[in-house]
């Protein structure tokens, strides 16, 4: 199949002021294809804004390249560019602009003039459903239409692929909906490559026609969310919250002796949702997660279940079937909003 | 390059839209200067300063007709006129002064002989101003008696100096302000003589008679430099290059765009700074997403900083001329008739100003430190310049706003020779902005 994103080796190495090297990025090489949509995933400094940053030229390289639609960033950055429509989390916009201003602003900055700019703003007004709105402060906007202008923007050079980075964080559930239509609308009507990354693992598997996660600056999975969970074996989660046990690997060593336990992982933090954005709320100490993979998890249940509760208190359990997050989990030992 | 006026563009809109941002670059320049020249200028009302000390010397050897020196210095130093003849000046209802204060009010007078130790006591601060009457005073204001030397002279400009320190620039300016008014008779009078002789010497009869007349007749003449019969109007002449004007326009030339040049260095460099919040909210990360290297993007930005300084000050130098115009009832334009001197002057401050803006910017490692350092640096510029109403001596030197004010008051007054203001600032605005402009460029990297 043809790829829109083709990367090579691409590395990513920072010095920090005591001259040791951090290696971000560690030669990943992956492809994305033509009309699909293509979710990133990994935990935070895993490496990915750095790999995407590479791929958008907002960075250079340490080693590798990235093509774009054939273009190296590295060696061709402009052509490569012009391919490329950036959507940022944050609300990259001038707000003392009004949301016609700055799509004409950034469509100068694709050196876009005259009567093709006014149709591309025409059109991405339309699109986005800002007719009424267009001529209006961005200041004076709700988050939801913040975000569509932000998105506008990042189409308004018609680009072949679109980076989309959590454009449906902070918005509320009608204007998420309209975005992810967006999504689906850009790859169906406007055969759009789209690179996705967001932490909502259900957005992830609704949109993506392929994933791939990296962790520790490599990509450790690739595939659709079939070739995923399948990867790992299909297996079952048996996810039991508990005290915090006060000697931890004496329970942990008990559950993976158990032969029908694939493997055991621990974590201090709960997995509600929001609890961890922006890395500053940190779970109670007392409670702890565990979560054991294993074939049949409903007839395991009584067994593991006994093993915990001669060493802690049992708050919750729950057993789960194979998913996108199952896969993340096992994969990296960790949750996707760590 | 279109990209680059796209942002620059963006960035003057930005500003003429902010109507706060406006305020503090336009208006509290204004209003200060409005403030300063309504208290010293005596424009809008008596003069509410203390009492200046002021030295006197009279170096005039005088003439047939007295001591016209004298009669300045007694003046000055509110001291009976003494008259070396027996003419008797009468006073009409008409032509008597209306009440005013005595010059002592506002003058702490103090005769000295010795010129250098009134320039000392100057330099010292022991007084605000020293007025040195030349010996030659009388003889050059005084027309030739000799009818065909009066053909070929032109009336002579008087050299009284008026010596003052830029550490009271507006005592110094206030002293120059009276002693122009002083003396401003004598040259009206000087010159009314003149034209009366001329006009006796159209008729050969008169002329024969004129000549043929006894000495005393001519002590007639004393009555016209007397300071409260001078009556004819003519044009002012200039004692030194600022004293063409009056004390209210100079402080507004002098003090107007001492606050113009220092609040524009706000705009320097908050304007640059705002590249940080440019990578705070991400849009300087998508601008260099797009096909759009970083200089343009850093060009786009100090060119807009540089665009909206050269209005800044160019507004401010409009306005300024708008307030002298409104307080004096005609159309004054403050700033000289040289309009190539006074547009390279405007470029060569802005770029100065723009060269700070971005040294600051880039000498700082976060925003934080560079609001800091910016108004260290403006602060510390205009305390240097005068932008406060005072100088230091020749450290001022080391300030911009010392250049660029001094610039302005020269062609104020009509002198366009200011090629060391130009070179001095265009030197250093290309260093600073160069240097700046690498350190800057190190700085927004996301």
């Amino acid at each position: 199949m043809d790829a829109m994103v083709e990367t090579k080796g691409l590395g990513k190495t920072f010095v920090r002021k005591d001259s040791t090297p951090i290696h971000a990025v560690k030669g990943v090489s992956f492809s994305i294809h033509r009309g699909e949509i293509f979710s990133l995933l990994g935990p935070n400094g895993a490496g990915k804004t750095t790999t995407i940053s590479m791929i958008s030229g907002l960075i250079e390289p340490s080693e590798g390249d990235a093509y774009i639609g054939g273009y190296s960033i590295r060696q061709q950055p402009r052509q490569a560019k012009q391919l490329i429509g950036v959507v940022p989390q944050e609300i990259a916009l001038y707000p003392e602009l009004t949301a016609r201003q700055n799509l004409w602003f950034f469509g100068r900055m694709y050196s876009l003039r005259g009567k093709e700019l006014r149709m591309r703003m025409d059109e991405v007004i339309e699109f986005m459903d800002l007719e009424e709105r267009q001529h209006d402060r961005i200041d004076t906007f709700s988050g939801g239409m913040k975000r569509r202008v932000n998105i506008g923007v990042g189409l308004l050079n018609r680009p072949q692929l679109v980076y989309m980075d959590e454009p449906t964080a902070g918005v509320d559930p009608q204007n998420r909906r309209r975005i992810l239509d967006t999504v689906f609308r850009l790859r169906d009507e406007y055969q759009m490559t789209v690179l996705y990354t967001t932490h909502l693992m259900e957005e992830a598997e609704e949109l993506s026609d392929r994933i791939g996660i990296i962790d520790y600056g490599e990509i450790i999975a690739l595939g659709t969310q079939a070739e995923l969970t399948e990867r790992i074996g299909a297996e079952d989660r048996l996810v039991i919250e508990v005290k915090r046990p006060s000697d931890e690997e004496t329970l942990l060593d008990a559950l993976r002796a158990h032969p029908q336990a694939s493997k055991v992982a621990y974590q201090v933090d709960d997995l509600k949702d929001g609890d961890r954005r922006g890395g500053n709320t940190v779970m109670p100490a007392e409670e702890a997660v565990l979560t054991v993979y294993c074939q049949n998890g409903r007839k395991l249940l009584a067994e593991v279940l006994n093993i915990i509760a001669q060493q802690v208190e049992i708050s919750s359990i729950e057993v789960r079937q194979p998913d996108l997050e199952a896969v993340f989990l096992h994969l990296t030992g960790r949750a996707l909003r760590d | 390059m279109e990209k680059i006026l796209t942002i620059a563009w963006k960035e003057l809109y930005t500003v003429s839209t902010d109507r706060v941002l406006l305020l503090f670059m336009l208006g509290t320049p204004l209003a200060i200067s409005l403030i300063i020249g309504l208290a010293f200028g005596s424009s809008g009302g008596e003069l509410t300063i203390g009492v200046i000390s002021v030295a006197i010397v009279n170096l005039d050897q005088g003439g047939v007709e007295g001591n016209l020196g004298e009669t300045v210095a007694s003046i000055l130093l509110s001291q009976p006129i003494a008259r070396s003849n027996e003419a008797t000046c009468q006073l009409s209802s008409e032509s008597a002064p209306a009440e005013t204060r005595p010059l002592s009010d506002f003058l702490n007078a103090k005769r000295l002989d010795d010129p250098e130790l009134a320039r000392a006591g100057v330099d010292e601060g022991i007084y605000a101003a020293a007025v040195i009457i030349p010996a030659d005073f009388t003889s050059k204001v005084n027309p030739p008696r000799d009818p065909s030397l009066l053909e070929q002279t032109q009336l002579e400009k008087t050299q009284v100096e008026v010596y003052g320190s830029g550490a009271s620039a507006i005592s110094a300016t206030i002293v120059r302000s009276i002693t122009e008014t002083v003396i401003q008779p004598f040259v009206t009078a000087s010159a009314a003589i003149r034209g009366t002789v001329q006009t006796i010497f159209a008729n050969p009869l008169n002329a024969i008679e004129f000549l043929n007349a006894d000495e005393s007749a001519f002590a007639g003449f004393a009555c016209a430099y007397n300071p409260n019969l001078g009556n004819i109007s003519l044009e002012r002449q200039a004692l030194d290059k600022v004293q063409a004007r009056s004390a209210f326009e100079r402080i507004l030339v002098r003090f107007g765009s001492a606050q113009a040049v220092f609040f524009s260095l706000f705009t320097a460099w908050t304007g640059v700074q705002s590249v940080y919040r440019d990578r705070k909210t991400w849009v300087l990360q998508r601008l260099l997403s797009s096909p759009t290297s970083r200089w343009s993007i850093l060009a786009g930005k100090l060119l807009g900083v540089q665009w909206v300084i050269v209005l800044q000050i160019l507004l401010l130098l409009v306005f300024l001329s708008i307030i002298a115009s409104v307080s004096n009832g005609a159309f004054t334009f403050l700033w000289g008739n040289n309009w190539l001197a006074l547009v390279m002057l405007l470029l060569s401050v802005s770029l100065a100003v723009s060269g700070v803006g971005v040294f600051v910017v880039g000498l700082a490692r976060t925003p934080e430190q560079a609001t800091l350092l910016g108004t260290m640096v403006s602060m510390g510029l205009a305390l240097l310049g005068g932008a406060f109403g005072f100088r230091l001596g020749e450290f001022s030197k080391l300030s911009l706003i010392f250049w660029g004010v001094d610039g302005f008051e020269s062609l104020s007054s009509g002198d366009t020779a200011i090629e060391l203001n130009l070179l001095v600032l265009l030197i250093q605005g290309l260093i600073l902005f160069s240097v700046g402009s690498w350190l800057f460029n190190r700085r927004v990297q996301v």
